[in-house]
């Protein structure tokens, strides 16, 4: 009980940082601290896949363009759809005079992502390993795709723009700590313990009880739900969305961010997240100096081979103790086996 | 369902062109320790792969509980009380000793996603029953100290243990003990029979081992069944099997190996 305790307080005094940095800090600074926080989040979620199941998707992206086209065609303003060449709002969406709140919004682009989840994961995460990286890959370009193509809806290649800002420091660190909260007490439940057993040996995990396709669903689905959340209050900071954005740049920046900071751990994404946002706006003046566009990119693969050299479990992770005794253990069991 | 808790009837399984398992047949009755033993590769292995449901059968049935459990799933047949180890232990690597035991107590969970996630109550008093079922399997099996190490930095004969405690989290009515004394010293595998033993009397089980140790499987086993090339050569009792001529022969006579 005691640690729930530990997580209200957290958010309290999180909220008291928040309120003082609100007042305090200039502009830039709190535009770069809302995106730690989105990004957070992206990474928080995808951490649920990757880190804790060992599904390695690459699909991230496509779940917060989901998120974010879903919310931004829910909240777009009434008044401006005509101009924008946007269809109002079918009548069981409450339309046509009418556009959603923004938390509503988030919490149905968030569902929908889920939903995604669920129909693309049925027939994917029967695929392992490289296998899963690649089909989730596919399943993010065809997302594109659709953004691309589905020109009456989403305004094909040129996107949204003038979407309303709701997004703000609150909302963002909010969710952050829903994201957190959840993902939390997911991993130390029965949820999270089959998680991980699947991912360490799915067979044994398989011969113990646990029906694998549940929780790799189940993962996916929940990953996914905050992704889309997350996408939604990107495309409403930002203001503007394009289809190229949800693609491959992004997500292989919040699988850096996990990498780095440690997968299958609760403060690695939060950590990767943070410095590596801080990092790309430490090195804009530079890049913008050096007129060498690409150079974050470089520092960030670069970021990603010393860690993966030096502490492969990420910057946060636990050390994976004895794997020299390990190996000479094996030997030895193998020796006396009488053959 | 009559006094067989496992019937397993005429069960075939080919890979490709080879044949690993032919026309194997088993009926245990409830409470009964059982002993397969055979050369490498004479397919005990894929015996238990077939009973355990990892592996579908090409052909033949198998009964549990007068159930027929031939195209279950390997989680649904768990959930009915049959599980089994593994040979080349298979402890999840990255999880404590006590993560892996809770891994196992999963079948008999109820506590649904948002209790879970709302922390009520009744997830906290899941969660304690969890706990002291840890704390007891622990106990019987001396580990108590090793609670928060993790699983694979555990000495050999202590993973051993540990992997049919954890197949034991799960309240099986019949366990398939796949090599249990594999890579053990003499003295761990005679405490390992004693614990099984134990074990047998305590919680009602019935058991198949399959082992290489022949003082082990002879001096536990009630009747043993002898595979060669995937078909039944003999069954008997293990005074019966240590003169067996066909069993001798199928391990090349090696007579010795089976005193």
């Amino acid at each position: 009980m005691r640690k729930e305790l530990w997580f209200v307080i957290g958010g309290l005094v999180l909220f008291g940082a928040l309120f003082v940095a609100e007042r305090t800090l200039n502009r830039y600074i709190l535009h770069i601290l809302v995106l730690m926080g989105i990004y957070s989040i992206a990474t928080v979620s995808l951490n649920l896949t990757n880190g804790y199941t060992g599904l390695f998707s690459l699909g991230h992206a496509a779940f917060m363009a989901i998120g974010a086209y879903t919310s931004t065609l829910l909240t777009f303003p009434v008044s401006l759809r005509e101009a924008y060449e946007l269809p109002r709002l079918p009548w069981f969406l409450g339309g046509p005079d009418a556009s959603w709140p923004f938390f509503p919004a988030l919490l149905v682009g968030g569902a929908l992502a889920s939903c995604a989840a669920l129909l693309v994961g049925a027939p994917v995460l029967r695929l392992r390993g490289h296998y899963l990286s690649v089909a989730s890959l596919g399943f993010m370009v065809i997302v594109v795709t659709f953004a691309k193509t589905l020109k009456n809806i989403t305004r094909g290649p040129m996107g949204i723009s003038a979407i309303p800002l709701y997004t703000n420091l609150y909302w963002t660190f909010l969710w952050l700590l829903i994201t957190v909260y959840v993902v939390w007490r997911i991993v130390h439940s029965r949820f999270g313990r089959a998680m991980m057993a699947i991912r360490d040996d799915e067979t044994v995990a398989q011969v113990l009880g646990i029906y694998p396709m549940k929780y790799k669903l189940f993962s996916f689905a929940v990953g996914a739900f905050f992704a889309g959340v997350a996408g939604g209050l990107y495309a409403h900071f930002t203001k503007a969305i394009r289809p190229f954005e949800f693609s491959f740049a992004m997500t292989f920046q919040i699988v850096v961010m996990l990498i780095v900071g440690g997968m299958g751990t609760m403060s690695g994404p939060i950590v990767g997240a943070v410095l590596l946002l801080t990092l790309r706006y430490a090195l804009k003046p530079l890049e913008e100096h050096l007129r060498l566009y690409g150079f974050i990119e470089l520092v960030y693969a670069l970021l990603l081979i010393l860690v993966m050299l030096w502490k492969p479990e990420g910057l946060m992770g636990r050390k994976r103790t004895a794997l020299r005794e390990r190996k000479e253990e094996k030997a030895w069991a193998e020796f006396s086996i009488p053959r | 369902m009559g006094e067989w808790i496992l019937e397993v009837e005429n069960l075939w399984k080919h890979f490709g062109g080879l044949t690993a398992v032919s026309g194997y047949e088993l009926k245990l009755p409830r409470g009964a320790i059982y002993g397969l033993i055979g050369p490498n590769g004479a397919g005990k292995t894929t015996v238990f792969n077939l009973i355990s449901g990892v592996l579908k059968p090409s052909r033949g049935k198998i009964f549990f509980k007068g159930r027929d459990i031939t195209h279950l799933r390997p989680d649904a047949i768990a959930a009915l009380g049959l599980t089994r180890t593994f040979q080349n232990l298979r402890l999840f690597p990255s999880l404590t000793v006590e993560e892996n035991l809770k891994v196992a107590a999963h079948v008999h969970a109820r506590c649904g996603f948002v209790p879970t996630l709302f922390c009520a109550p009744f997830f906290f008093r899941e969660e304690k029953a969890i706990e002291r079922k840890v704390d007891a399997m622990l106990e019987r099996f001396g580990m108590r100290e090793f609670r928060k190490e993790l699983a694979t930095n555990l000495p050999y004969g202590l993973q051993r243990k540990l992997d049919i405690a954890r197949a034991l989290m799960t309240e099986p009515e019949l366990i398939l003990l796949d090599e249990p004394s594999a890579g053990m010293n003499t003295k761990e595998a005679e405490d390992l029979a004693r614990l099984v033993v134990e074990m047998k009397r305590d919680l009602s089980l019935t058991m198949v081992i399959v082992e290489h140790r022949m003082s082990f499987v002879m001096g536990l086993a009630e009747v043993i069944q002898v595979l060669d090339y995937g078909s039944i050569i003999a069954v008997g009792t293990p005074e019966e099997i240590r003169r067996n001529p066909r069993v001798i022969e199928a391990y090349l006579g090696t007579g010795d190996l089976v005193a």
